[in-house]
Formats: C-alpha cells, structure tokens, sequence
C-alpha cells in the first residue's frame, strides 16, 4: 500500500509557514532595523587541543593547558565500563569451535560462530579480534582492520590483548 | 445425476407400448443394421480413428502425469525463520520466558520428556528434549538437558547426565514463507517424518481400498451408487485418494463429468507408473488444509504446524484425527472458525479408528475428551510479522529474484525475536489507544527495535494493528525528526574540539537564510536560558544553544555527520536541519541511533542472518561488517550526555520508567507543530526507536516525551536490559561540574555533575564555590591565555 499523499507532505511545506511567518515578522521590524543592531553570528568558540591560540575572549571557557594534571578526585563516570561477560563458558566454547572452524580454513561457518558468540557477549575483546583474524585470511583487509579496531577499543590495559589487535590492525594496513 | 437416471426409467418403460413380437423384430432390425454397419469400411476407419485418438490423448495424459511427477513436484516457498533462542548459564531468562518460547515452538509438556520437542517443569527447572534441526553452520541433533533458573537468570545448564552443557541452541520459529502469487504454500515431508498414524488414518477415513485398487475403487463406486440411490441423496462419495491427489495437482475443483473421466484415466496411469507409497506422499504433501488470507495451506507437515505449531512428527492422536477430518472441507471444517463442527468430525473419526482396529476403543475414547489444541493463528499465520517480513524480502531482494524465493525451498534465518515483537506491538497498540483523542483520526505509530552492538534488527512494528499487511510506517513513513537530530549536531561539536562542559548561549539567535529571511528559532518553553553547558543544552533539548551550536560547527558539517553516521538519503545543508528538518523513517533512524550506541562504530542493520538450499547446504551469509565513524572518545562524550537526558532532561520520565540502577541514554523528538512524536533510546542490549503520528500528517498534540517515549519505556521496561556501558576511551578524565551552569563544582557545591571530558580540559569554578584546586587550575589557565594575548 503505498502512502496517503499527505502523510508524507514534506517539512518543506511546513518550513513555508514559517518562512512566511519570518517574513512577516521581518517586515514589521524593518523600520526599527537601522536602531536594532543586526544579529552576527558569533566568533566560534572551538578549543581543538592542538589550536594553541584561543579567541581574544574575557572569559574563556576551556583552555586546552600544556602540562595535563590529573582532575582532584576521580569519580566514577556516568556510563559504567562493561561488566564481566555472563557466560565465559558459552562464549569460551563458541570462539573455540570459531577458531577450529577458522583453522580448517571454513571462514563463512568460522564468521557464522564468531557472530552467534558476539550475540551473547558484544564486549568480547578476543571475538572481535577473531572476527578479525577471519576476515584478514578472507583477504577483507578493511573489515578485518575495522574489527581490530573494535576490539582494540574493548582490550582495557591488557597489554598482551592491546599488542595482538594492534599487530592485527598492522597486518591489515599491509594487506590494503 | 444418479437421481435423475432414476427418476429416468420409468417413462421409458412406460412408453413401451407393445411388448412381445414387437420387440424381437426392432431386435432384428437393430442386429441386422449392426451387421451391415460392420461391414462398411468408413466405419471401421471412424472406429480407427477414435480409437488411435483415444490412443493419443492417453499417451498424452500420461506424459502430463509423468513429467509433472518426475521431476520436482512442488515450487517450494522460502521459508522463513525467527531466531533460535540459545541458553547459557548466567543468561537473564526467566523461566516463564522460556516455557514460553517452547509452546510457541509447539514443545509438549509431558511427565517424562523422552522424545524431541517435549519439556516438563518441575518447580524452578525445566526438563526438555530439544529437536533436531538443520542450522545454516550444520545439523544439530537433539539434546536432552536440564534448565535451572533463579529469579530471572539462566542458572544452570547441564545434560541429562548431569554433564556440563556450555550452550543450547533451541530450533527456531518459523515466522513466514515467501509464497509465489497462486498463494500455495507448504513443508514437504519425506515418508519417514510422517506418525504411521496419518496414512492409516486417511486409508480407514477417506479409501478403505487405498491398497487393493488401481486408482478407481469399481467396488466403492458401486457402494456408493447404492447408498446414495437408497437414500435419495449425495452421502457417500467414493474418489480413492489417488483420484483426490489427481484432481487437486493436474486438475481444478471443477465437476463436469469430462472432468471426472479425465481424473479417472489420470488416477489409472498414476497407478500404473507410481508404487502406492510414493502416491500417498505425494498425497500427504499435495492437499488442500486450510486458508491464512491470500496463503493457501497444502500438505500435512504445513497444516500441522498452521494449526498445532508442531512438526508432524510431534502430533498426537487427537491432533492427527483433527486433520484428517480437515481433509473433508477445510473451509467447512476449519478448526478455527468452526471449533464444534471439527471437534464432532474429529470425534466421529477417533470412533471409526477405533471400530477398525487403528487403535485401541480405550486411546480413542481419551483422545475423544482432549480439547482441539489449536493454537492461536497469530502465532503461525504468514502475515503475522508482515512489518518485518517486508524488511526481509528487501533484504533478500537484493540478492534472489523472486522467482527463486518462492519456488527454491530456500530456508531463510532472520534475527527477529518473537518476544519482544509481541512486546513492541502490544506496547505501540496500548500506547496509541492511550494517547487517541475522541473526534480525531486513529493515531498510528511504529516501533524498531534492534541490537545496537551487532546490528541486528530484532522487531519492526509497522501499525497500530501490527498483523496486517498494509502501510510499513517503520520502513516507509519519512517524517521530521525534530530534536532526534540534535545529538548529530553535538556530536560535530565534541569532534571539533567541544567539550560537555563547553557553555554556550541559550539566547535569542536570528539565522539569515537569504536576503530578505531570517529564520527566529524558539525554545519550546519560549524561554531562554542563558549560558549553559552542552550537557544540559542537549539534555533539555534546548533550541536556541542547538541553534547556535549548529551555526557554528556550521550545518554541513552535521549534513556530513549525518553520511557519516549511516543516513543514505540527501539531506539538505538549511539550517532548519539543526532542529531537525529532515525526513527519515524510524528504520533510518535505528540506523543513525545504532551508530552512536556502538560507539562509534556503523554497521549496517541487517534482519537476515543466513539463507540455506533445500538439501541444507549454506548458501548466502550477510556477516556483520562494521566501521568507525567517529572516534570513539567522542562517541563516549557524546552518549553520557544522552544518559544525562535520561537522568535529568527531556527524557527523565523514561528513565524513571525503566528497572531501578539501569543506564539508559535516548532522545526525544518533536516535530513542527507537534505532528510528530518521536523517541529513540538505547541501552547495551537494546535500541528502541518509537514514532507516533498521524498518517494525514495532522498535529498530534504530542511531544516525543508524552508520545513516543511512553510507548519506548513501556516496550524496554517488559524486557531484561543491561545497562548501557563502554569502556572509558583513552585520553578522556571526569570531572565535576555544576549542571545548570557548567562551571566547575565540588562536593556539595552547586549541583554537581560528573562528566567525562578530554583530559586536560579546565573549567572555571562556580562562584562561590571553595576556592580549590579547581580556581587555581583556572587562574593558571588564564595567566596562560593572557600571556598568550600578548605574544604577537
């Protein structure tokens, strides 16, 4: 069935109205437009950490400072970090029979297992990093690097984990 | 016709006037004129001719019959699937959510489950026998096992031995078939999936003679002759099964007597090519069961599931006697429509086993007590998931013609979770019924539901009544998104170097948008709220700062986000996009919301998962890819502030709604003059996008937080969420500030609020607040600036 005609009128006519409505406005303040001052947007208020000269402001908002020093207290941030996986032992016995699969060189059944483990736990680093490892034999050194990158991203500060991925990240580079 | 004959006779007898000599001179004549006949050439020639005639019309029919029955049999429908529920120790899974899922797969609760598809319940555990089924990665054979649970989680797991089950993975419901136009649909059967029960059945019920007659029962036909002719009408037909077979596969429901003659040869040389047990699966495969709108239900192993949803193996002899009653006239004797007339066939057929020794009188007498046990038709029906089916044949159109989808026998596997459908569509149905004016039109809306960490779609609600077919608002209503495009805007921001601590001015802002047109944009309260930070501009949904903001990270650089995020269609760089003049579809929208709630990361959502060949070989894959689309340190910056407007914005209500200590971010949306509310939230496990609205485009006089967000918190409060995470990205620190200003704040100073920003990031102090570390940090940062000033 397709759409009613009018269900799916466009926010242009809607923006019409309004633009009309502006209009309308605009001519009202016309005569009082040369007291008015007339709106400019203001300087943009950007403070890229490398753009070192910040705009000529009396009150700067954040200043990007050369020396970092550690916030007083750390408390916790307002999105917690992912909680222990809820099954190792599903997952463990899926990214087992995932790299058997991978090993025998059956990549779409070795993906196919590797998806169904990331089902039960997206926040596994070492799927992802074998959804990687796939991809990079499958020769799709774009996902494959894409997938290191994600499970770069969820290794934390294990140094071993952070090593494989970045070594996988590398192999893909090489690949493209 | 027999009637007729007989009413016939009489006259004709009566019309003899002179019996006797009379009659053996016209004998004579007619002999004599038979003689001569015989004698002419031209006759014998005619004679020839029909009979070569005859000859070749039969060759003809059966090489009609044999070609047909050859070679594939049936165009076989791609089947479609949901998906299998695996079981885990430390799932959340209640046991009711599971005894659940094993009805809807048809499981039989039984004292002792010995047999695949059986499941009993003992207190806080569950004993079951899963079936067998060929996965896309492989057949998997049935599994005794032992489900424990306590309160809502999966607990234990183990076989029937007691020996460590790592994970189970339960069949999955069959959700839909892609049936060709003619509507004719079904499972094939081989002889071995069919309970011995059904043929004996079927030979006792509709062909006492099925194995002694070659394909017309001569014997029948007179029997029936008699009945009817005694009792002055039709009571007995005497079609063998052969001949139902015939007439139901090469010929239609017409009854001419040309019909029936051609049926009859046809059944002869279906006989005489094919042994009786092919002709009865063919049978079993071929007839007619039943009716599910424009889908025609053809064959037993379809019909068992249509009615029971159960393989056919799995059927009982209650249900077995239920569907060979449904064989007589399954518009007449449809189990749902007619419950009291199949239950009285189907008790008439339990007695005629039972008088001809099928089964024990004491088994039929049981079987005469139990219920139909039909189950729900919403729960098999092929337009039950019309909204996500249609998502699926878009999918599976990109890659079969349709030919091959609905003849090849495909089995498509899908992602959809026939829970938490039913969830979204009875929240949206509830939610619109709540929220319906008197006098107005019907308030309609749609739901997407999807797995924002693998990209899955897991529900699409496409209506208010979710099981027509009809207009997919989820994937075709393109509507304003209003304040949903709001986090595009901060999220370009925080790229360019903001932080959610950067304060910006929720002051009247004029845009020029040409020469002579200034678009004025209003804060939905009409207030202005001075200098706040971003975290509460976007927390509060305020126009005026998003409108600012936008103008000056600059609107192509969110029409640029916007690609980047995972919106295909061409968005206009105007400035009114930074309030969200942009159509999209809420599928659209899950796609845009999935990128942010994956950190970053844009994976195209997918609702198919595998498509498998008839013979169970894999054949096409649609593996999840993913790519990072912003950093995912901005990411994070960008998706605490979403939780913020669950916490303390637009989307508190929500929050509130929602199982206590759970972590939720989300975003409400409303378009011009409220014609459209929106809402689209996520947590770890789930991302929900809701849109209500009318189909005429009227004002709904609804904003995304008493429309949409209602029926979002409704749909993910029915479900167990786990609470939105991420690990913190290097380079990012918290930091304490007061939220109505952004200034930095302490302990308890202000209103504090701890946010994640770029480390290094310094923060005025709050006046007032303890001159610490803090007012230090910021008169350092200010020296610094100054002497920057001066440097030339």
């Amino acid at each position: 069935m397709a759409a009613r005609p009018d269900a799916l009128k466009p926010a242009a006519l809607a923006g019409a109205g309004r633009l009309r409505r502006c209009l309308l406005a605009l001519l009202l303040v016309v005569p009082a437009a040369c007291t008015v001052p007339v709106y400019e947007p203001p300087p943009p208020q950007r403070f890229p950490a490398e753009a070192l000269p910040p705009p000529p402001q009396p009150e700067p908002i954040v200043v990007p400072e050369p020396p970092p020093r550690a916030v007083p207290p750390a408390p916790p941030p307002p999105i917690p970090p992912p909680p222990p996986p809820a099954s190792t032992g599903a997952t463990a016995a899926l990214l087992a029979q995932g790299r058997q699969q991978a090993a025998a060189g059956n990549y779409p059944l070795a993906t196919s297992t590797l998806e169904r483990a990331l089902r039960i736990n997206p926040n596994d680093a070492d799927t992802w990093y074998e959804l990687g490892r796939v991809k990079l034999d499958q020769g799709d050194y774009v996902q494959a690097e894409n997938m290191g990158r994600r499970a770069l991203g969820l290794a934390g500060n294990d140094a071993l984990r952070r090593a494989l991925c970045e070594e996988l990240i590398e192999a893909a580079r090489a690949g493209r | 016709m027999s009637r007729k004959a007989a009413r016939g006779k009489p006259s004709r007898r009566r019309s003899r006037r002179s019996p006797g000599g009379w009659l053996w001179a016209g004998l004579g004549r007619l002999g004599r004129g038979i003689g001569w006949l015989l004698r002419q050439r031209v006759v014998w020639a005619t004679l020839l001719v029909l009979l070569v005639a005859f000859l070749a019309y039969l060759a003809w029919l059966d090489r009609l019959v044999t070609s047909r029955f050859d070679g594939r049999r049936w165009d076989l429908p791609a089947h479609v699937y949901a998906r299998p529920l695996e079981l885990y120790e430390g799932q959340s899974l209640s046991i009711d959510g599971l005894v659940a899922e094993l009805q809807r797969l048809g499981y039989r609760s039984m004292p002792r489950p010995d047999r695949p598809g059986s499941f009993r319940r003992v207190g806080g555990r569950i004993e079951l026998v899963t079936r067998p089924f060929d996965f896309w990665d492989g057949p998997q054979p049935a599994q005794a096992a032992v489900v424990g649970f306590s309160s809502s989680t999966l607990s234990m797991l183990r076989d029937n031995t007691g020996g460590m089950l790592p994970l189970l993975r339960l069949d999955p419901p069959l959700i839909g078939s892609v049936f060709p136009a003619d509507g004719e649909d079904r499972i094939i059967v081989e002889p071995d999936d069919v309970p011995a029960l059904i043929p004996a059945a079927l030979r006792v019920v509709e062909d006492r003679r099925f194995e002694q007659h070659h394909g017309i029962d001569v014997l029948g036909i007179m029997r029936a002759l008699f009945v009817n002719l005694s009792s002055g009408q039709v009571r007995q037909g005497a079609s063998t099964l052969t001949q139902q077979l015939v007439r139901s596969y090469f010929l239609g429901n017409e009854r001419t007597f040309r019909r029936k003659a051609r049926e009859a040869l046809m059944s002869l040389l279906l006989e005489l090519h094919y042994d009786k047990a092919d002709i009865l699966n063919a049978y079993l495969n071929e007839i007619y069961l039943g009716q599910d709108g424009s889908r025609a239900i053809h064959g037993f192993g379809l019909a068992s599931q249509f009615y029971f949803g159960k393989p056919l193996a799995e059927l009982q002899l209650h249900e077995v006697a239920t569907l060979v009653a449904v064989v007589r006239g399954p518009s007449w004797y449809d189990p749902r429509r007619h419950p009291e007339r199949v239950l009285a066939r189907r008790n008439m057929v339990l007695k005629l086993l039972a008088e001809n020794g099928v089964v024990e009188p004491a088994q039929a007498d049981a079987a005469s007590l139990r219920k139909l046990g039909v189950v729900l038709d919403h729960n098999v029906a092929a337009s039950y998931y019309p909204a996500f089916m249609a998502l699926v044949n878009r999918e599976l159109a990109e890659h079969y013609r349709e030919e091959d989808l609905t003849t090849a026998g495909l089995r498509v596997f899908t992602s959809l979770d026939p829970l938490l459908q039913a969830n979204a569509e009875s929240a949206l149905a509830e939610g619109v019924k709540r929220l319906q004016r008197a006098g107005k039109p019907e308030l309609e809306g749609a739901v997407v539901l999807a797995d924002p960490q693998t990209a899955e779609v897991l529900a699409v609600v496409g209506g208010r009544r979710a099981g027509f077919e009809g207009y997919n608002r989820a994937l075709e209503a393109r509507r304003p998104i209003g304040s949903l495009v709001k986090p595009v805007v901060y999220l370009a921001a925080l790229e360019d170097g903001y932080t959610l601590a950067t304060r910006i001015d929720d002051a009247p802002i004029e845009v020029r948008l040409g020469r002579n047109n200034i678009w004025r944009p209003r804060n939905f309260d009409n207030r202005a709220h001075g200098e706040v930070p971003l975290v509460r501009a976007l927390a509060e949904s305020m126009n005026l700062a998003t409108v600012r903001l936008g103008m000056e990270v600059g609107v192509p650089r969110v029409v640029e986000m916007l690609g980047r995020l995972g919106v295909g269609a061409k968005v206009q760089a105007n400035p009114a996009l930074l309030l969200g003049a942009v159509d999209l579809a809420p599928l659209e929208v899950a796609q845009l919301y999935s990128t942010l709630a994956s950190g970053g990361y844009r994976s195209p959502l997918r609702a198919v998962r595998g498509v498998q060949g008839p013979d169970g070989t894999p054949l096409a894959q649609f593996p999840l890819s993913t790519e990072q689309a912003v950093e995912p340190a901005v990411a994070y910056q960008l998706n605490q502030a979403l939780v913020q407007v669950m916490r303390r914005g637009t989307g508190r209500a929500a929050g509130n709604r929602l199982p206590p200590g759970i972590v939720a971010a989300g975003k409400t949306g409303t378009s011009n003059d409220l014609r459209d509310s929106w809402f689209a939230g996520f947590t770890q496990n789930l991302l929900g996008v809701v849109w209500i609205g009318y189909d005429d485009n009227q004002p709904t006089g609804l904003t995304g937080a008493s429309g949409a967000m209602s029926v979002w918190s409704a749909v993910m409060g029915q479900t167990s969420l786990a609470s939105f995470a991420a690990p913190l990205p290097a380079g990012l620190a918290t930091i304490s500030i007061d939220y109505p200003t952004g200034l930095a704040a302490s302990g308890d100073c202000g209103d504090p609020l701890v946010i994640v920003v770029p480390e290094g990031t310094r923060v005025p102090p709050l006046p007032g607040c303890a001159g610490d570390e803090g007012q230090s940090m910021d008169l350092a940062g200010r020296t610094i600036e100054w002497l920057r000033g001066l440097m030339p």
